[in-house]
């Protein structure tokens, strides 16, 4: 006869079963949890990631263009094919040229025209997400314009000319 | 037997090893989470304060710059100095005192020199949770300011030529025109006649 | 066997590898965290060096205005007007000009502003302010900025 087929065997069997189920019970929940926590975290960081990409690419890609042709006459706000549009005036050997800078169709775009001729939206290059882009002056009483107010998904910001005609 | 031991044996070692492992990837996730939060309040902070500081390069005062960028500017008791609260979303936006994730505190200097005004701005932008409550007077917010930590901070320049001093808002000449220049010349010799009134007065007073 | 109180090979061979999928998850959370904390850490560094020299720019403009506020400046030639400028500063067919610029990051990366005043009468009119970065990006991390 074996001990195992006693009962006292048997009772120390059902025990260890239980004990081992349990542990790995125990062990797979971790996981599971490791899991669920793990994927959140990730999908957050890939969201604030996406986030700040798009914020660098619409704020800063105006804030640089403007900055780097801060120059007199050369900003100006137009009406683009769905709000109004940056333009950036620039003068060739034989002609002015512009960038507008818009949005369109859910996306801020940049197209390179001659001054005063009209908007070509096939010509416009795609810059990033964007929504809505408004862009007025925010010193409206004002005859020198100083001061752009740009409207776009993160909000409300503001962008100074320091070049002006008046005289110092 | 050896078997049973073995397996609980073996049990073990992998309890344990699971628990290392959990704990290490509990603690690079914690890492990711907050290292992707700081991210996201630093790139919204410096879109506040890029904000901030072309608000005070285009405009004159204090005064306009909350205006501008809808806050509130709080003036010291001796009426001396100044400080701009003024309030962002997460992205660096506009945003009321409401639903603000970012608050940007902003004091100025002034150099003035003869032709204009050399401002100084020192603009500081903090998490919105750690400065609530704290805006209702000059003093409340610098205390406030000293003991949060920024987010961000910047400092900047702009210079506020004579002539956008006396007339900041425009419209109107740079070089006054004959009827402004004959209506502050009237206007000062209008103050120059109550002075010398003034002291004339205060004068014969003493004398009595 | 028959001592085994259940079947703990497969189970084991799926915790090791959810564990591993754990570990291969946590690293690229922690990378991408990395990297956006990266790009935003160089965002606002150059945000400071931009006005940083906007600053310095401000502060020659005002040394200039000076000059042409106490000055007849109408009467000068442009070299003797340059006589009078801070340093730095040229005057060559009636634009006074000055450039300025400060690295940004520890690689060749530079922010410049270009300033032009243009005389006018006794005073001057502000042909040009611009600010461009230039060079290579900085840091550690491998990823173009925007700005």
């Amino acid at each position: 006869m074996r001990l195992s087929d006693t009962g006292a065997g048997r009772d120390t069997g059902t025990g260890s079963h239980v004990a081992a189920v349990a542990l790995f019970a125990i062990v797979i929940l971790v996981v599971l949890f490791l899991v669920i926590f793990g994927s959140s975290v990730y999908r957050s960081a890939v969201a604030h990631s996406a986030a700040d990409d798009s914020l660098r690419a619409t704020q800063g890609y105006i804030d640089t263009h403007i900055q780097a042709a801060d120059a007199q006459d050369a900003i100006s706000i137009g009406e683009g094919p769905q709000g109004s549009a940056l333009v950036i005036s620039e003068a060739g050997d034989t002609a002015t040229y512009e960038v507008r800078i818009y949005a369109y169709e859910g996306a801020l775009v940049e197209e390179y025209a001659r001054a005063g001729s009209s908007y070509v939206l096939a010509n416009a290059q795609r810059i990033t997400s964007c929504s809505s882009f408004e862009v007025s002056w925010a010193d409206e009483a004002s005859e020198s314009h100083r001061l752009l107010k740009v409207t776009t998904d993160a909000g409300t910001t503001f962008i100074a000319l320091r070049s002006d005609g008046e005289v110092g | 037997m050896k078997r049973g031991i073995s397996f609980y044996i073996e049990t073990v070692v992998l309890i344990v090893m699971i628990v290392l492992a959990s704990t290490v990837l509990v603690q690079l996730f914690a890492n990711s989470a907050s290292r992707s939060r700081s991210a996201a309040q630093l790139m919204g902070a410096t879109s506040a304060a890029r904000s901030a500081a072309e608000a005070f390069s285009g405009t004159e005062t204090d005064e306009t710059v909350a205006r501008t960028l809808e806050g509130v500017c709080l003036t010291s008791d001796d009426y001396l100095s100044d400080v701009v609260v003024a309030y962002f979303n997460d992205a660096g936006g506009i945003s009321t005192a409401d639903e603000a994730a970012l608050v940007a505190v902003i004091t100025s200097e002034d150099e003035l020199q003869t032709s204009g005004d050399l401002r100084a701005a020192h603009i500081r932008i903090y998490d919105a949770s750690a400065f609530v409550g704290a805006s209702d007077t000059y003093q409340q917010v610098l205390d406030r300011a000293s003991t949060v930590s920024a987010a961000y901070t910047l400092e900047t320049r702009s210079f506020v030529p004579m002539h956008r001093i006396m007339f900041p808002m425009g419209p109107g000449p740079v070089i006054p025109s004959a009827e402004q220049e004959s209506a502050m010349t009237d206007t000062a010799g209008a103050m120059l006649q109550v002075a010398s009134a003034a002291t004339i007065t205060t004068q014969g007073a003493n004398a009595s | 066997m028959k001592d085994q109180p259940i079947k703990t090979g497969t189970l084991s061979i799926l915790i090791v590898i959810a564990v591993i999928s754990l570990a291969v998850l946590s690293i690229l959370a922690y990378q991408t965290s990395r990297a956006d904390y990266e790009r935003s850490r160089e965002y606002a560094d150059a945000t400071t060096v931009i006005y940083q020299v906007e600053a310095e720019g401000e502060s020659w403009r005002a040394s200039v205005d000076e000059v042409f506020f106490t000055q007849n400046t109408s009467t000068l030639t442009d070299a003797q007007l340059e006589q009078m400028l801070p340093d730095g500063t040229t005057v060559e067919d009636g634009v006074v000009k000055a450039t300025f610029t400060e690295p940004v990051g520890s690689a060749d990366g530079t922010a410049t502003l270009t300033a032009e005043l243009a005389r006018s009468g006794s005073g001057y009119e502000v042909r040009t302010w611009t600010v461009e970065r230039t060079g290579a990006r900085s840091g550690e991390s491998t990823y173009e900025s925007i700005l």
